[in-house]
């Protein structure tokens, strides 16, 4: 089909009012800038962060080290599933967690439609919106942030941004360190609809709950 | 779709006759326009970030054949395809071919304005394939083989009940209560789960391009398309040209504006940004990933004086704000796209001639514009597109002789100000008692469902030399 591109481009060409080179449109574009900051729900990042979190229908918890994350979670698979077992990607900071301690079976792998529940570790966090930052690749297939009931995602205190413009800067440098993933998602809130004239019901076709574990020195019980 | 969008006043006569879609209608023209009033108000800054994003979409518009190349080179950089398609034809063909070339038996779709627009879901099970919607919204209609009503919510005009008894008829699961949405979703989510880990091509539409890196923006709440974006081998994204943006700033940039004009919500549960087929250490993801680029006359609008059209972001903030859609319904307009945002884009992509009723479906309030969060001047370009109608003597014969006729009066201002003046008072004298009109000669489909209320006796002329006349004594 080049036909149908070279004629598509063609016409686009002939239509489209300005002739610029390259590099000027670079420059207009720079001089554009970004958007205006957005708003935010409290002056604190963290503060607007956890109460974006609620308004979204997300649960938190909050502990200061991993250790503590486990136990929180393996209180949390237990209380929610009935059971020990979960899965997650091959993410190096979810591999170093001392699981025996709390008695969670974990694979790592993606999720398949049995699986009841899962644990993200985020990469990065935005206040502005309460969203969850997932790369989808090796250490966190994307099945797992769809296909199950319950979604755990850990988030690293030094990793919530204020807002998109922050995250994207930082989403930058993370794809120079460790590669570009095929998907990159922003996860606000568990699977819901309004479809049923306007009832919102959770639990669409993703997990019904989402739940964050906020892990950092200054975390406070929400 | 087929389109009979020139049956409009006879579908919109058939609507506002149902008493029952009353409180629908409350919902959409008065609970969805406060909460989207809350959602901005709390933005803060809407006419900064609006008139931000609008310079962004000019320039890229004005750029468009760079960043469509770029975006290209991105893909294919990342191991992915791009299709170009002049037209529905092309379009419909190029998707099929993908999934025949894959002897796919299944397809999952998720919710995409660009494949109604060009039928794909009935080209592909015309050649045999089973197609199933994703979207709860679209399922729902799906099942009950309608069109969508509108654009963020396709099936918004389907009771509870109408859903529940549908549910009962088409999935054979015996005897169940179904009483309440819960129920119903969950329902939906088991019989759509075995689907989307049966489909082999999951197609899904896009809510930006981005040129910089070529991910495509998709936006859910309910997680469809990313599990369409997953499981199934084969991955295709449905976009038209006018989608592509610079930089992914500039996508979430809109974003902000796009999710709290649709859903008054400040962010939907999922944003993700996807390109390519997964990676050699990939545990999921497509094996092959395409992206199929739709022109259908958009190359025709850009550069016209409609251009401002395509800032359009399809958020249907303008549906919720127009009192002639709420009354009207969205079938009433005939083909995908209803509303303010329809009655532009269905003339421009379809011809005057299939449509031209629609940019006359208008009261000229300018709602539309003032929420439009493309800062789209919808009214004026509908004005245009009827002063385009009146020129190629599309409209009516009596109506372009009635407006002959006003602007041969208008042009006589002496004339006009005595013949309206004779009415006014005539009008006076026959509604006194009442101070209202039941009936009025020509004016029938007024009268019928409510009272005209009777002039006060002087035209505003004549009320204003009066008062003129008072100051200037006192
Ligand atoms: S015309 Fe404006 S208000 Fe209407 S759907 Fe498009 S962006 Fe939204």
């Amino acid at each position: 089909m080049s036909e149908a591109r070279a004629d598509i481009l063609g016409r686009v060409r002939r239509a489209q009012r300005s002739k610029l080179q390259q590099h000027e449109i670079l420059e207009a574009l720079t001089e554009l800038g970004v958007a205006p900051p957005a708003p935010r729900d409290a002056e604190d990042i963290l503060e607007s962060f956890k109460l974006r979190l609620k308004l979204n229908h997300a649960s938190l918890e909050a502990c200061a080290t991993r250790a503590e994350a486990v136990q929180l979670i393996s209180h949390y698979v237990y209380q929610r599933c009935r059971t020990r077992k979960v899965v997650t990607g091959y993410d190096p900071r979810l591999a170093a967690m001392p699981w025996r301690d709390g008695g969670v079976l974990v694979r790592f792998d993606a999720a398949t439609a049995e699986d009841p529940l899962s644990i993200s570790y985020a990469k990065l966090a935005i206040a502005e919106s309460g969203s969850l930052i997932l790369f989808s690749n090796r250490s966190n297939p994307a099945a797992n942030n769809w296909l199950v009931q319950d979604h755990i995602i850990l988030l690293d205190q030094q990793d919530l941004v204020a807002d998109f413009e922050q995250a994207w800067e930082k989403i930058r440098e993370h794809q120079i360190e460790t590669g570009s993933p095929r998907g990159i998602s922003f996860i606000s809130g568990p699977s819901s609809t309004a479809d049923i004239k306007g009832h919102l019901v959770f639990g669409a076709h993703g997990p019904q709950r989402l739940h964050i574990i906020f892990i950092g020195p200054e975390a406070l019980p929400p | 779709m087929k389109q009979d969008s020139l049956q409009f006043l006879n579908k919109a006569h058939d609507h506002m006759a149902r008493p029952e879609l009353r409180q629908h209608m409350d919902r959409l023209g008065v609970t969805l326009p406060l909460a989207r009033e809350q959602a901005i108000a709390q933005l803060g800054n809407f006419e900064q970030l609006r008139e931000h994003v609008k310079n962004i979409k000019n320039h890229t518009l004005e750029n468009l054949d760079y960043y469509l190349t770029r975006y290209e080179e991105q893909v294919i950089q990342r191991g992915g395809k791009v299709h170009w398609a002049r037209n529905a034809d092309e379009f419909n063909g190029i998707v099929l071919d993908i999934c025949k070339k894959h002897d796919a038996q299944r397809v999952g779709k998720g919710k995409s304005m660009v494949t109604e627009e060009t039928d794909l879901t009935a080209h592909l099970q015309h050649h045999g394939l089973e197609v199933t919607e994703t979207d709860l919204g679209e399922y729902i209609i799906q099942l009950a083989e309608e069109p969508p009503s509108h654009i963020v919510s396709p099936a918004f005009h389907k009771s509870v009940n109408d859903i529940r008894e549908l549910f009962l008829e088409k999935h054979d699961l015996g005897e169940r209560e179904l009483a309440d949405p819960d129920s119903l979703v969950q329902e939906a989510r088991q019989i759509l789960r075995a689907k989307f880990l049966a489909a082999d091509v999951g197609i899904i539409g896009a809510n930006a391009l981005i040129a910089e890196d070529g991910r495509s923006m998709l936006v859910t709440n309910e997680g469809n398309g990313d599990l369409l974006s997953t499981l199934p081998k084969v991955h295709i994204v449905c976009a038209t040209i006018d989608k592509v943006l610079p930089r992914p700033e500039d996508a979430t940039a809109l974003l902000r504006l796009l999710v709290r004009s649709a859903t008054a919500a400040v962010m939907s549960a999922y944003t993700s940004f996807y390109c390519g087929p997964r990676g050699e250490v990939d545990l999921d993801g497509p094996e092959e990933f395409h992206v199929v680029l739709l022109d259908n006359r958009r190359s025709d609008i850009l550069g016209s004086q409609y251009e401002e059209m395509l800032r359009c972001m399809r958020c249907g903030a303008c549906l919720n704000h127009c009192p002639i859609y709420i009354g009207a319904g969205g079938h009433a307009y005939g083909w995908v796209y209803p509303g303010p945002m329809g009655s532009v884009l269905t003339p421009l992509l379809t011809g005057l001639e299939q449509s031209h009723t629609l940019p006359n479906a208008c009261t000229a309030c300018g709602r539309c514009a003032e929420v439009c969060p493309a800062a789209i001047p919808l009214p004026d370009l509908l004005r245009d597109l009827r002063a385009e109608e009146r020129e190629r003597g599309l409209s009516p014969l009596h109506w372009r002789l009635g407006l002959k006729l006003h602007a041969w009066l208008a042009r006589l201002p002496r004339l006009y100000q005595v013949l309206t003046g004779l009415i006014v008072r005539l009008l006076h004298l026959c509604g006194r008692r009442r101070g209202a009109l039941r009936s009025l000669l020509l004016s029938n489909g007024w009268t019928q469902v409510r009272d005209f209320p009777a002039p006060q006796g002087k035209t505003f002329k004549q009320q204003w030399k009066q008062r003129q006349r008072e100051q200037s004594r006192e």
